[in-house]
C-alpha cells in the first residue's frame, strides 16, 4: 500500500506541473511580447483581435454539449436541462447578471423535472 | 494633500484585486457545490482524505481532478494518467495566449502564481475586466479572481471530503457549472461575429462529445477560433454588426 501511495502522490505532483506549464505556456515562458493590449490602440495586431474571441469560444464549447448532450437531434428530444439551460440563457441576455440567470436555470430545471 | 506615487499604485493595484475577487464570487454559487461533489466522488474512488484535498491544491483544475480520481480508482498506470490531464487541460493553452498582452511588464515569479491560478472560472471572471482595465491593474485582477476561486474551492473540497457521504445524490449540483459559464458567455455576446463563433464552438464540442479525455471542448474552442479568423479576415471588407 505504501508503493500505490507514494505513485498517487508522485503522479499528482507531474499533474500539477503539467498543468501549471501549460498555464504559463505563453506568458511564463514566452518571449514579451507586443505590449499593446487587446481591444486598445491602433496598433493591435490580428493576433490580439483573434485573441479577444477566445473567452466566447472556449466558454460556448464547454456550456452547449452540458445542455446538448449526445444523440439530441430535435426539440422534443431534449431533456430539462436543454430547457432550462435556454431560459437561464435569455435570462442572462437580458439582465446580464449571474444571480437571476442562476435562480432562472434551477426554477426551470425543477419545473421541467 | 498630494499622495507618492508608491502609495497610489498601491492602491490602485489593490482595487483591482478586489476588482478580481469581486468578479469571481458570484461564481462560486456554482463552483463550490462542483467542489464539494469533487471532494465526495474522489473519497468514494479510494483516495485518501489527505490525497483528495492535496490534489484540489497541487492540480487545481475540477475536470482533471474528477478524472483523475475515476482513472486511479480503476488502477490506470500513472503514465495514462498524466497524458489524460494533459489532454484534458490543453484548453488552457487558450486561456494563457489571451491573458499574455496583459502580463507583460510583470515580474516572473508573479506570472508563476498567476499561471498556477488560471482556471476556466477565474479567466472567464477576469477577462471582461481586464479588457477595461488600467496598465498595470491586469495581474491583479487575474490574481484577486485567482485566489478567490482558490480558497472557495480548497474550502469546498474539505466539505466534500468530510461530509461528502452523507449529502443527498439527487441535486443537480453539476448543473450549477454550466449555469455559471451561461452567465459568464451570455453578456459577451455583443457582435453577430461573436455569436457565429460561439454557436460553431458549442456546435462541435457537442458533435465530438464522445471523444476521449473531453478533447471535443478543446476542438470545439479551435473550431471557433478558426471562424473568428475567418470572420476577421472577412471584417477587413465590411465591420461587423452589432447585436
Amino acid at each position: 500500500m505504501e508503493g500505490v501511495d507514494v505513485a498517487v502522490w508522485i503522479t499528482m505532483v507531474l499533474g500539477g506541473v503539467l498543468t501549471w506549464l501549460l498555464r504559463g505556456a505563453f506568458f511564463v515562458w514566452g518571449r514579451p511580447g507586443d505590449p499593446a493590449r487587446p481591444g486598445h490602440g491602433e496598433g493591435m495586431g490580428a493576433w490580439s483581435r483573434l485573441l479577444a474571441f477566445v473567452p466566447v469560444a472556449a466558454l460556448s464549447a464547454l456550456v452547449v454539449p452540458d445542455l446538448l448532450g449526445s444523440g439530441v437531434t430535435t426539440w422534443f428530444q431534449a431533456g430539462p436541462r436543454l430547457y432550462a439551460g435556454v431560459g437561464a440563457i435569455a435570462v442572462a441576455a437580458l439582465t446580464r447578471r449571474t444571480l437571476p440567470t442562476f435562480v432562472a436555470g434551477f426554477l426551470l430545471l425543477w419545473l421541467f423535472s | 494633500m498630494v499622495k507618492p506615487d508608491g502609495y497610489a499604485n498601491w492602491r490602485a493595484n489593490w482595487r483591482g484585486f478586489f476588482v478580481g475577487v469581486q468578479a469571481l464570487l458570484p461564481l462560486w454559487v456554482g463552483v463550490l457545490p462542483f467542489g464539494v461533489v469533487y471532494g465526495a466522488a474522489a473519497v468514494s474512488a479510494g483516495l485518501g482524505p489527505w490525497q483528495a484535498q492535496a490534489m484540489s491544491a497541487v492540480l487545481f483544475a475540477g475536470s482533471a481532478q474528477f478524472l483523475f480520481a475515476q482513472l486511479w480508482s480503476v488502477g490506470t498506470p500513472p503514465i495514462l494518467i498524466l497524458g489524460a490531464v494533459l489532454l484534458i487541460n490543453l484548453r488552457h493553452l487558450l486561456y494563457s495566449a489571451s491573458v499574455a498582452p496583459y502580463l507583460v511588464a510583470t515580474p516572473r515569479r508573479w506570472k508563476a502564481l498567476l499561471a498556477y491560478w488560471l482556471t476556466d472560472e477565474a479567466y472567464a471572471a477576469a477577462i471582461p475586466h481586464l479588457l477595461a482595465a488600467r496598465p498595470g491593474q491586469g495581474p491583479w485582477i487575474l490574481a484577486g479572481s485567482g485566489f478567490a476561486l482558490w480558497a472557495g474551492w480548497q474550502c469546498a473540497t474539505a466539505v466534500g471530503v468530510f461530509l461528502g457521504q452523507s449529502l443527498p445524490t439527487h441535486l443537480p449540483l453539476d448543473f450549477a457549472l454550466t449555469l455559471t459559464f451561461i452567465a459568464i458567455v451570455v453578456p459577451m455576446l455583443r457582435h453577430r461575429q461573436q455569436l457565429v463563433v460561439a454557436l460553431i464552438a458549442g456546435g462541435v464540442a457537442t458533435l465530438l462529445v464522445g471523444l476521449p479525455y473531453k478533447l471535443g471542448l478543446f476542438a470545439g474552442a479551435l473550431a471557433g477560433m478558426g471562424a473568428a479568423a475567418l470572420g476577421l479576415a472577412l471584417a477587413r471588407r465590411s465591420p461587423a454588426k452589432d447585436l
